[in-house]
């Protein structure tokens, strides 16, 4: 926990960079398993409830997950501003290419759910659910691409610009991105048992069993990758964090093999927490590494405004829990019809 | 060494200030038609609930448009304004980032209420009674229209950031002396645009002409609040520092002309709304709708390009440039020389054939390209290429009296030598050979008009009565 009160005052910052992020991870995450199950589905033919529910859900599952990104941005912008902006810099246009790549990708998802694409044959339908996936998959190497670059050396951003390069290449962007991918997984496991749950047979929430599991191990798999690739050196502040994100990976696998073995309520319930929990953790181990490796900027503790945030932080919340009781009172128990 | 300066790219032929200009006409239009459309919705949901026929209906095919529309393209470029403004003016958004960043924060709020309620009226409104529909889109409204709210008021303290300046309260920035006219434009913007989309939508419904004919007839009630937009504009052209209000008063012609189209189009648009549809009772075809639309984002393109314009020689006025170096340290580079702490390299290095030229590069890359190109759109060498050695150096030397609204020249005699011999040097077609200028002569004669000049921006005369 020291993570969010030893940094001169100002892990406010921090913390609400950590749970913003953990939150847009979750929210990708499943926008990108789910587009991967689409995708598989449609090359594999046929339709099940798990790739129905993924198609429907994910345009508002990116806008979400679009949504909650903006804080962390923000954030980002706050606490590491200058290396964020030399970073993004650097990058230039092909980092710019993330805008036009998610804007097709989310009208993709919408085409995905339209009766015309419906009816079309195998290899179109996986063209435009592939077509999202690869979108959305760019973004995220690139975002980590960023990330990385941002946390390198000076001399290292002087010779890229200077050679005028447009990709950074470090073995690590590669291992950092199977680490979220295999998060990603699990995500989209937990969502979607949750979106199918009244409709899912045994058989598909075993499918999603087996994929968070699978999730899980590639996310560990990519960590032993870093590990051994020697950029996985946490901080003392991170080392809470890493060993809650052990408990919560163990907590989710049990969760998951529990769907596996039909014991759906359980399986859903562990998984769900373990889940949440691990994306968190991650996200604190991710900041406490980089706010041990970089300068960060405690200058802006009390700037003025964090009351009204606060306040509209508030407001915001009872809004959104009143309109979701709201159409909730009104739509009784019956399923969400698809639009 | 951690470097302080960041890395400058190069956008061809394209004015930096293009890049973001295309990016924030259509982000600012796109956003300004969701606020609208917020309205339309809304409006037309009461008439629902009163039992007017079809209302309900052109709701439903309208929401279609604006979450398409503006859910993805609007949000995405929202973003993309983010980033843009990072790659053409970091140290700009940096600043606005440092000192509102909780008023973002209280936006961000904003937006996502924004977005959640939307996404449940496109999920679930089909099914929800009109009582609850209207409280969605009310809500739905209301927080676009906040999002509006603190934005507004962190654009606005770019060009009047008031009693900010002394005090740094960031309250005394947010409420600045043009917010309330600029809000009060922008709103009047939104129902226009929301307004105009409605009617090229109510087209494209299939229904008969009178049916169409009395939605329409609905729709433009949202157009009212376009008659205040002239006042709102004198408002605002009012409160906006004198030397800002000399250039769109013609002291400079490209500025007053975009006025002149932002005006003049919004008035062709209110003489139609207001002959046209509520006088003469005329049917409002699609393409006449479309027709409109487009004269509307050619208004907003022109407003947006007058209220970047108006800034100038600022980016945040009194408090940066246009090229991002602040006031108080035009003194210190002048001294020590403006790109000695600048580590990136030239990418073309080998291109120059002298140290001086390569110098003058790196000067033109610092100070000049947030607002010129070497060859491109608003170039250097188009503007001082047919001048005469000793007018560069005094035109560059005494950059703020040469334009108003440039900002002054931030470096030693030695770098505006390098600037003047690069511009000959391109101007002269690049050759392989060019000798070096470094007469003492030369470089003092330099210094006494860099001296003559000072440091500070040079307000332009304005005539009074």
């Amino acid at each position: 926990m020291s993570l969010f009160t030893g940094l001169d005052g100002a892990g406010g910052y921090l913390l609400l960079l950590v749970v913003t992020f953990a939150m847009h991870a979750l929210l990708i995450g499943f926008v990108l398993g789910a587009a991967a199950w689409a995708t598989m589905r449609a090359v594999r033919g046929g339709d099940d409830v798990v790739a129905a529910a993924a198609r429907d859900w994910l345009p508002f599952a990116l806008g979400a997950a679009i949504t909650a990104g903006v804080a962390p941005l923000l954030l980002v912008q706050v606490l590491y501003q200058h290396r964020m902006y030399t970073a993004t810099l650097l990058l230039s246009h092909r980092f710019m290419a993330i805008v036009p790549a998610l804007i097709a990708g989310f009208y993709l998802l919408y085409l995905g759910k339209t009766a015309r694409v419906a009816a079309w044959g195998r290899a179109r339908r996986a063209a435009v659910s592939g077509a999202a996936l690869a979108a959305f998959v760019f973004v995220a190497w690139t975002w980590i691409e960023e990330h990385t670059l941002a946390a390198a050396a000076p001399e290292v951003w002087v010779a890229h610009y200077r050679d005028g390069r447009l990709v950074h290449g470090d073995p690590v962007i590669a291992q950092r991105l199977v680490v979220w991918l295999g998060l990603a997984a699990a995500a989209f496991a937990v969502g979607a048992a949750w979106l199918t749950r009244r409709r899912a047979e045994a058989t598909d929430l075993r499918r999603l069993g087996v994929v968070g599991l699978g999730g899980l191990l590639v996310a560990a798999g990519g960590v032993i990758a870093i590990d051994r690739g020697g950029s996985a050196s946490v901080p003392a502040p991170g080392m809470t964090w890493l060993a809650l994100a052990a408990v919560a990976h163990a907590v989710a696998a049990l969760g998951f093999a529990a769907l596996v073995t039909d014991r759906a309520r359980l399986g859903r319930g562990l998984a769900t927490g373990g889940v949440i929990v691990l994306f968190v953790a991650v996200s604190a181990v991710r900041e406490a590494s980089r706010a041990a490796r970089i300068e960060w900027r405690s200058t802006l503790v009390g700037a003025q405004g964090v009351f009204l945030f606060l306040g509209f932080l508030a407001i915001s919340l009872a809004a959104i829990v009143w309109c979701a009781r709201m159409v909730r009172a009104h739509l009784g128990s019956e399923p969400p019809a698809r639009t | 060494m951690e470097p302080t300066a960041y890395p400058v790219n190069d956008f061809g032929p394209a004015m930096r200030g293009m890049v973001i200009g295309a990016v924030g006409i259509l982000h600012v239009f796109l956003a300004q038609f969701a606020i609208g459309g917020g309205f339309v919705m809304t409006y037309f949901q009461w008439l629902a609930g009163r039992g007017v026929p079809d209302a309900r209906r052109f709701l439903d095919s309208f929401f279609t448009y604006l979450v398409l529309i503006s859910f993805v393209t609007g949000a995405m470029t929202g973003v993309a304004m983010w980033l843009t403004t990072i790659q053409v003016g970091p140290r700009t958004i940096g600043l606005m980032v440092d000192e509102f960043h909780w008023i973002w924060a209280t936006e961000w709020c904003c937006f996502t209420v924004e977005i959640v309620a939307g996404y449940m009226f496109l999920r679930f409104g089909a099914r929800l009674p009109d009582r609850v529909r209207l409280r969605l889109l009310a809500i739905y409204s209301l927080a676009s229209f906040g999002s509006l709210f603190w934005v507004n008021g962190i654009l606005s303290w770019q060009l009047t950031p008031g009693a900010w300046v002394g005090s740094g309260d960031v309250w005394a920035g947010f409420f600045n002396p043009s917010f309330w006219p600029s809000l009060l434009y922008r709103t009047a913007v939104a129902s226009t645009l929301g307004a105009l989309a409605a009617i090229a939508i109510i087209n494209a419904m299939d229904l008969d002409r009178a049916r169409k004919h009395a939605l329409i007839a609905r729709a433009a009630r949202l157009l009212v609040p376009m008659a205040a937009m002239p006042l709102l504009g004198l408002w605002f052209v009012a409160v906006i520092p004198a030397d800002s209000r000399a250039w769109l008063t013609g002291g400079s012609v490209a500025m007053s002309m975009f006025l002149a189209l932002a005006a003049g189009a919004s008035l062709l648009l209110g003489a139609y709304a207001v002959v046209g549809i509520w006088w003469r009772r005329m049917f409002v075809s699609g393409a006449t709708a479309a027709l409109l639309l487009a004269l509307a984002f050619g208004a907003t393109a022109a407003g947006e390009f007058v209220r970047e314009g108006a800034r100038k020689p600022y980016t945040i006025r009194q408090v940066l440039f246009s090229n991002a170096i602040a006031p108080g340290e035009v003194a210190r580079l002048r001294r020590d020389g403006s790109v000695t702490g600048d580590p990136y390299p030239l990418r073309d290095a080998g291109r120059y054939p002298t140290e001086q030229l390569a110098l003058g590069a790196r000067v033109v890359r610092l100070q000049c390209l947030a607002c010129h190109t070497m060859k491109g759109a608003n170039a250097l060498v188009h503007l001082g290429g047919g001048w005469s050695i000793e007018q560069l150096r005094l035109n560059i030397a005494k950059l703020q009296q040469t334009k108003a609204f440039m900002p002054p020249f931030a470096g030693p005699a030695s770098e505006v030598e390098a600037v003047a011999q690069l511009i000959r040097w391109e101007a002269s077609g690049a050759p392989r050979q060019w000798p070096v200028s470094d007469d003492p002569a030369v470089l003092a004669q330099i210094a006494g008009w860099l001296d003559a000049a000072g440091t500070s921006a040079t307000p332009p005369q304005v005539r009074k009565p």
